[in-house]
């Protein structure tokens, strides 16, 4: 197989986000391709894995997908403690959710680990009924955007609030569809390419933890081979 | 002192041991142990116990049984009996309301004896022999209780309809008598979904006909529902797995559940109606899990089961607001559903989420963490080597069974083997979840053990649950179907880990406790302060201060209990204003009167933005930080803000409402044995340094100059401010004129000269302030001084409290001395770097400056 060759880095991913915008629909899209109409809600977290092969190397995600609701967030530091990569969701047609997102990336910043990547993925795109892949234009009217819709809930969240966001913070953005599948993997591809090799820990048999990534952090300070 | 000291921490010892805020540090009471036991509602209390031979006496068969001796205890409205020996041998709680007649017997072995006949037609004799005078005693309470209960009995006939058992053993009767009347067949009651809609699992396979021929046998003989008399039959019955129909029953009897459906009978309807219509956060939350609890099982897609569901969570936390709804209970709810009416459901949910699993689903959910936390520890105690290799992990593996407990492992197994589980969970409690994860992690010790990541380990579990029906290898007895994987988990949960017992585990609680909260605490702290609007005065320290005085005048247990009040109400907002200004503390103002204080009142609603009458958080961070500018204009804004009427004047009134507030707060300054202020002190300091001698007569002098200069400054307010006010309102066209001061841009943009009405405006308030010394520094210094926000400590739990309660009454005049001296340090320290422990530089300054 090609990915035998290539070396293999694992990655240790946490999704964040208000419950039901979507968060286990994403993984179970990227891990399984597939997706369900009433998926039940996550109790305290759920783990997965799955591999993402790139040019050069394969990084093996460690998704640990945890439950929305406000007063699961106590637990939230447990499952992204030493994370390396966050994916922070939020649904497009519920404005409370992208609120409950940027408190979600504040905490990260603040108590997660200092150089975490973090995507921004604001789900359900197919709710807004707009063609996919097709970014709104600078200013839609909401008026327009609801005609456009009929039946469907509508955007309610734009692109340009969440890409600013995005911006001000420092976050990969996306906005994806869990149901259509639309952006899923391209999520998971773009934080993979900024893992760096150096900090992603390596699956080498026996030998996991969370303490890796910081023992070689320290490592590499004295190593004066490290690029700085 | 030394004896002080000595006595102080003492005292501080024997608080630090006790109690730690938490639900589990503290003792049960003689009462809660004795509900708990028998799985009593409130307030039942054990008022009598005699020991007694007890005589079980089958329905329908001769007047002799086999005997028990134990404890016969009377209770308000029960009759309780353990057996001495094993309480499985025999006991029950019966309702009084169930007692048909009691008729006292001869005795020739004992003191008297009691023939009790209950409803279902089976009987107790009771043998008396303790004490004659505790006997009669006893007997004759007996007899004033089942007086009391008896307007209650004829609901007691009709509550008996309600059950499966009831059924079972009148479609038997009817069988046995009349089997041609087809007019008189019962009928069964009401039930759970899975009687329309089936029930999980195979029913041939489990076997449910030959279970329910065994408790209709069972039932016949030893009573059933409310008059269940238990015998070991009936512990062996619900270790094989309960069948489909009495399972929701014999779930509500094991949790004691069905005692608060008896006691009351309307409860949840009116419940529902009350609150019909109704919005919440926790509606609002129910909702989005509607459509995903078990939605494999039929019942889900239809909306009759959806509605059920809706209403028992939504009953459900209108019951219990500081619960509310949290994700998992709408899991849990959803099986009690399959097999209970919602009646039954919503009992039988109040009881597992209130008294069996307390804290477990509760806003912080600190049960739920104390839980895998005592997990964690029993491993270690029980199964030291994978413990290790576990603290090894990235995340523990407790993390992986927290869904387990939380979810009564209905989302990690198979459904039939999660509800084989709750049988013996709603028996024996919450250590059945402990002994369960326990046999998990070591039937598969090994395979975890040799894992190389968390990934198999997880996969390794999963597949586990998967594949709980199949062989576990170990040989059959001959003629029987193979062991099941399920099987060897329930012996290994239940017999090698029988040495797991409550105690144990309510004592890793106990010592646990502590430091959980602690962690919540701390962490929800941060995550709130991080989250607040930015303050422009405040630094964090203070906001933390902030925060700490005000969750402790929210509440009164610790917030990390998760309690439901995350609001001020106005009678905590008095509590938090003692708490942080000084001119509030009880020394200068009665509660009462602080309660009936105008500016207070005011001050609540202006702070109260979304006219809530609460204050969140974040208004009172607001508004403090609004008090506290110490600038001069800013300050001076904020207090005209509270006063003028939406046209931007005070009238008459309002003068005399911001005069008396003024005094309030200038209460300190101008009581008799109060603060000096920084004038005042200075004073002092200069007669200190004159004449030594008179340092004392001169700050009697010094304060009594003090509490007048301050009272003339307000009257003195009064008036210019009210004949300014008069002036405002004749010359309003040349109002600007008046403003000698320059105040930038604001005087400009208010001129509206045209429709100003008679009353004080900001520049002409801003005006008549600073034409007084005492009011000019009450606005730039004294009103930020007098708040008291230099302290640093963190949360004060009930301990610190109590603290402080031996502290005070041992050092008050040490610590109120050292207060007076602390204000007036500070109040230095803002003017001009006055430092009053090195003497010598400040009485050198003070002289400098004159
Ligand atoms: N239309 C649409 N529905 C979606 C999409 N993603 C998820 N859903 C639906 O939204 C609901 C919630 O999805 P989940 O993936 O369980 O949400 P979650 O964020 O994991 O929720 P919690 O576990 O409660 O925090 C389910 O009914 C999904 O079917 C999407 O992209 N489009
Ligand atoms: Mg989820």
């Amino acid at each position: 197989m090609e990915s035998s060759v290539k070396p293999t880095t694992s990655v240790k991913l946490v999704l964040l986000g208000e419950a039901a915008v979507g968060k286990s629909s994403l993984v179970l899209r990227f891990v399984s391709d597939d997706f369900q109409e009433n998926k039940e809600p996550t109790i305290g977290a759920a783990f997965l894995t799955q591999k993402c092969t790139l040019a050069n190397r394969v990084v093996k995600f460690e998704i640990w997908d945890t439950a929305g609701q406000e007063r699961f967030a106590s637990l939230a530091p447990m499952y992204y403690r030493n994370a390396q990569s966050a994916v922070v969701v939020y649904d497009v047609t519920k404005p409370a959710s992208f609120i409950r997102a940027r408190h979600w990336v504040n905490e990260l910043k603040s108590q997660g680990s200092p150089n975490i990547i973090i995507a921004l993925v604001g789900n359900k795109l197919d709710l807004t009924g707009e063609q996919e892949g097709q970014e709104p234009g600078p200013v839609v009217s909401r008026d327009e955007a609801a005609a456009a819709t009929g039946d469907l809930p509508g955007r309610k969240v734009s692109y340009q609030e969440g890409e600013k966001l995005a911006q001000e913070e420092g976050l990969l953005f996306f906005e994806a569809s869990a149901k259509t599948g639309f952006n899923v993997r391209k999520i998971f591809l773009a934080i993979a390419n900024k893992i760096p090799l150096e900090t992603a820990k390596p699956s080498t048999t026996g030998q996991i933890g969370g303490e890796r990534p910081l023992e070689l952090n320290q490592a590499s300070t004295q190593d004066t081979s490290c690029q700085c | 002192m030394s004896l002080f000291a000595n006595l102080r921490a003492r005292a501080v010892q024997l608080f630090d041991n006790s109690d730690t805020g938490g639900i589990y540090s503290r003792e049960q009471t003689k009462d809660e142990l004795f509900r708990a036991k028998y799985k009593l509602p409130e307030p039942e209390t054990p008022m009598q116990t005699v020991p007694v031979q007890l005589v079980a006496i089958e329905s329908g068969g001769p007047m002799t049984g086999p005997t028990f001796e134990g404890d016969l205890t009377l209770s308000e409205s029960f009759l309780l009996f353990e057996c001495h020996k094993n309480a499985r041998a025999c006991c029950f709680a019966l309702p009084l309301v169930v007692v048909r007649r009691v008729e006292r017997l001869p005795s020739r072995n004992y003191l008297f004896a009691l023939q009790i006949e209950l409803y279902p037609g089976h009987a107790i004799i009771v043998n008396f022999n303790g004490l004659i005078s505790g006997c009669e005693e006893f007997c004759a309470m007996f007899k004033q209780n089942l007086r009391t209960n008896l307007p209650l009995a004829k609901q007691a006939r009709k509550f008996s309809t309600t059950f499966y058992s009831e059924y079972m053993v009148d479609f038997l009767e009817w069988k046995r008598t009349t089997p041609n009347d087809e007019a008189s067949k019962p009928q069964p009651p009401e039930g759970g979904l899975g009687r329309t809609f089936g029930f999980p699992g195979d029913a041939k396979k489990l076997r449910d006909r030959a279970k329910v021929r065994l408790w209709a046998e069972y039932f016949q003989s030893h009573g059933r529902n409310i008059t269940l008399i238990c015998q070991p039959g009936f512990y062996k019955l619900i270790r094989v797995g309960l069948p489909n129909r009495l399972r929701g029953e014999i779930w509500e009897e094991c949790s004691g559940a069905v005692y608060h459906r008896l006691r009351s009978p309307n409860f949840y309807e009116s419940m529902l109606l009350e609150y019909t219509g109704q919005a919440s956060l926790a509606i609002e939350e129910i909702e989005k899990d509607l459509n995903r609890s078990l939605p494999e099982y039929q019942g889900y897609q239809s909306p009759e089961g959806i509605d059920k569901l809706r209403r028992v969570l939504t009953a459900y936390s209108w019951k219990n607001p500081e619960v509310g709804y949290c994700q998992a209970m709408n899991i849990v709810a959803a099986a009690l559903l399959i097999y209970q009416t919602e009646e039954q459901a919503f009992w039988t949910l109040n009881i597992l989420c209130n008294n069996m699993l307390p804290g477990y689903y509760s806003r912080t959910m600190y049960g739920t963490l104390l839980d895998q936390k005592v997990l964690e520890k029993l491993m270690e105690r029980t199964m030291p080597m994978l413990y290790v290799h576990m603290q090894k992990r990235e995340v523990p593996l407790s993390v992986v069974s927290l869904p387990w407990f939380l979810s009564l492992f209905i989302n990690a197994m198979p459904l039939v083997y999660a509800f084989r589980i709750m049988d013996i969970f709603f028996l024996e409690g919450s250590r059945v979840l402990f002994q369960v994860a326990l046999a998990i992690f070591k039937v598969n010790g090994e395979v975890i053990l040799a894992a190389e990541d968390n990934t198999k380990i997880v996969e390794v579990l999963r597949n586990y649950f998967d594949t709980l029906d199949q062989p576990c290898g170990f040989p059959a007895r001959p003629g029987k179907p193979p062991v099941t994987k399920f099987q060897e988990l329930m012996v290994i949960a239940f017999r090698e880990f029988s040495v797991i017992t409550d105690k144990m585990i309510r004592g890793y609680r106990a010592k646990n406790e502590s430091q959980i909260l602690t962690e919540i605490e701390t962490f929800a702290k941060r995550t709130q302060l991080r989250n607040l609007p930015k303050t422009s005065h405040l630094t964090v320290d203070q906001t933390s201060l902030i925060y700490d005085k005000f969750y402790a005048s929210v509440q009164e247990q610790r917030p990390g209990l998760g309690g439901h009040t995350q609001n001020l109400s106005f009678s905590q907002f008095l509590t938090f204003l003692s708490g942080i200004c000084l001119s509030m503390q009880p020394k200068y103002i009665s509660r009462k009167e602080l309660e009936r204080n105008d500016f207070i009142r005011r001050l609540f609603k202006n702070w109260d933005h979304k006219s809530r009458d609460e204050l969140s958080l974040a208004d009172v961070v607001a508004g403090v930080d609004g008090l506290y500018s110490g600038n001069l204009m800013d300050a001076m804004n904020c207090f005209f803000e509270l006063f003028a009427k939406e046209n931007n004047v005070i009238d008459e009134n309002g003068i005399l409402a911001m005069s008396e507030a003024m005094l309030l707060f200038m209460r300190p300054f101008s009581q008799q044995d109060g603060l000096l202020d920084r004038k005042s002190q200075l004073e002092l300091n200069k007669v200190t340094i004159e004449d030594p001698d008179r340092m004392a007569a001169a700050q009697d002098e010094i304060r009594q100059q003090q509490s007048v200069r301050y009272l003339s400054a307000v009257s003195g307010f009064i008036q210019r401010a009210a004949a300014q006010a008069k002036l405002d309102g004749e010359t309003v066209n040349v109002t600007h004129h008046m403003d000698l001061i320059d105040f930038n841009e604001e005087s400009d943009t208010e001129e509206k000269p045209e429709t100003r009405p008679a009353g004080l405006s900001l520049p002409s308030f801003r005006m008549v302030v600073l034409a007084d010394e005492t009011l000019e520094d009450f606005f730039s210094e004294t009103l930020r001084a007098l708040m008291d926000l230099a302290g640093g400590a963190s949360y004060r739990s009930p301990v610190l409290a109590l603290r402080s309660v031996v502290d005070g009454l041992i050092s008050d005049g040490y610590r109120m001395a050292g207060e007076v001296r602390r204000r007036i340090d500070e109040l230095d320290k803002s003017m001009d770097g006055l430092d009053l422990d090195t003497n010598v530089t400040s009485s050198d300054r003070s002289l400098l400056e004159d």
